[in-house]
């Protein structure tokens, strides 16, 4: 009959198991996939990125240099962090704070001539696991 | 004597996704049962038409939002036996171990709800307590938390070092424990006994004969869990299904218990015999698969049953998903006959519905 009664009181003793989000934050565990983040002067606007997406959330317009990223369609896979080709993408340990407008990240670099730095990145190459 | 149809869903408090049953009663009693879906179709199976095979991985998590790792690893396997590869050792050791670790999320997940629904709200918190302990362990080891996004063809892209699985062998001794101090509150409490025995009875030739799948089969006494065919690693963990011979909610709520803790011995032995090697095969080109296989492998609910048909390009022409709920659905039209109508909602339960699984 009192089988639970041992746990509660012990559950007395122990403090809150909830933390007070957003006023105490978790530390990230090392490696966790967050917000996306582009190193956009090394970025050689491949799109291979883009073709890799399977939220279809990126879009790269090569001739303006242009990358721009849909965080709300975003499902932080990582998979274009994998593929990118010169690893000037990369993912914070972290997510992205809440918000209340939609808005998408545009990051303005260098357009490449064409037959420049790109096409490193053929159709097949698959790395190991994802660098850390 | 008049009847008397009452809508039960696709809103209603013990219902995490909605389906509705429309109930026939007679003098509180249940007389019939028919259920309507298709409030949560989502058309994932057509989206093959508009993603390559690697894209659809992301894509197939998507159809359960609680055991995603599986449906992953099923339609993974099934990509890499249409294209001759195999992952390779440690991958599929690593594989099996987030599928157990999945499993007991779903599993304390459903012990939460189900308490929950029994008005036991104590309880509920204790599981779902638990359970973000289990996450925590899914998103240290694989970066995220519910929908883990670790498999590819040709194996895992994650690779956990040694002191993440010593941290995780410790956690799971952890949790063990206080599961186990839960176990009389859950397997022998009074008013979950009341709320449970006896109620909404399956028998071993019904479930048969309806094609009941994984704990609800296994509840009246069928043997059967496709983790028994030895895909991925299983072979090797010496796995024997948890059954139950009542076929009543407290036998199917007895085997969930008892498969929970089954789950962390097997990532417990997964952890032991993990080979050291690499995690994935280097693929030359995309994948492209061709021919048709049907794979089959064991979710937290029952059997998942994956057809895929490929014609050497790089999307594939069809797939098919069949989920345990869609299966387990007949017996629970079986069950609800006779049942009292306060007691629709935990029979209900007791099969563990997800509708979002079966509907896609």
């Amino acid at each position: 009959m009192f089988e639970l009664t041992a746990v509660l009181l012990r559950n007395l003793f122990r403090g809150p198991a909830t933390r007070r989000y957003p006023h105490t934050v978790r530390e990230p565990f090392p490696r966790t996939r967050g917000e996306l983040e582009n190193e956009i002067g090394r970025c050689t606007f491949c799109g291979l990125c883009v073709r890799r997406c399977p939220s279809r959330c990126l879009e790269v317009d090569p001739a303006a240099g242009v990358w721009r990223w849909d965080p709300f369609a975003c499902i932080y896979c990582g998979v274009c962090v994998e593929a990118c080709p010169v690893r000037c993408l990369s993912q914070k340990e972290t997510g992205r704070r809440p918000a209340t407008a939609r808005e998408t990240v545009l990051l303005q670099g260098t357009p490449r001539r064409r037959g420049g730095a790109q096409g490193k990145g053929g159709a097949g190459e698959e790395a190991g696991p994802e660098p850390s | 004597m008049r009847h008397t149809v009452i809508p039960f869903g696709p809103q209603h408090p013990v219902l995490p996704e909605p389906i509705h049953l429309q109930l026939t009663i007679r003098e509180e009693r249940v007389v019939e049962a028919l259920p309507a879906l298709g409030f949560v179709h989502r058309g994932l199976e057509r989206l093959v038409e508009a993603r390559d095979v690697p894209q659809m991985i992301q894509v197939v998590e998507r159809v359960c939002g609680i055991c995603s790792m599986i449906h992953a690893h099923c339609f993974c396997m099934g990509v890499e036996a249409l294209l001759g590869i195999e992952a390779p050792p440690r991958a599929q050791v690593l594989r099996v171990l987030w599928s157990e670790l999945h499993r007991v999320q779903s599993h304390l997940l459903w012990l939460g709800l189900f308490a929950d629904c029994l008005g036991f709200e104590s309880l509920f918190m204790q599981f779902w307590r638990i359970r973000e302990r289990i996450l925590d362990l899914g998103e240290a080891t694989t970066g995220n938390r519910v929908i883990v996004s670790v498999n590819v063809i040709g194996g895992v892209r994650r690779d956990p070092d040694a002191a993440q699985l010593a941290w995780v062998a410790a956690e799971i001794d952890r949790i063990e424990e206080e599961l186990r101090r839960l176990e009389p509150a859950v397997l022998d409490d009074p008013t979950v006994r009341r709320r449970t025995v006896g109620k909404g009875v399956l028998s071993r030739d019904q479930a048969w004969e309806l094609g009941a799948v994984g704990p609800t089969a296994r509840a009246s006494g069928i043997a059967e869990d496709m983790r028994q065919t030895n895909y991925a690693a299983y072979g090797r963990l010496y796995f024997e299904p948890v059954v139950e011979t009542d076929g009543d909610s407290h036998a199917r709520l007895r085997v969930r218990f008892r498969e929970t803790l089954a789950s962390l011995d097997l990532v417990r032995r997964a952890i032991r015999i993990l080979p050291a090697g690499e995690v994935r095969l280097k693929l030359r080109e995309p994948p492209a698969p061709r021919g048709e296989i049907v794979v089959r492998v064991e979710q937290p609910r029952g059997e998942l049953l994956y057809y895929l048909k490929g014609s050497g390009e790089k999307r594939l022409d069809r797939v098919r998903i069949r989920t345990p709920t869609f299966a387990n659905l007949p017996a629970l039209l079986a069950m609800l006959p006779g049942v009292s109508l306060s007691d629709v909602p935990v029979v209900t339960l007791s099969i563990d519905p997800c509708i979002s699984c079966t509907e896609r």
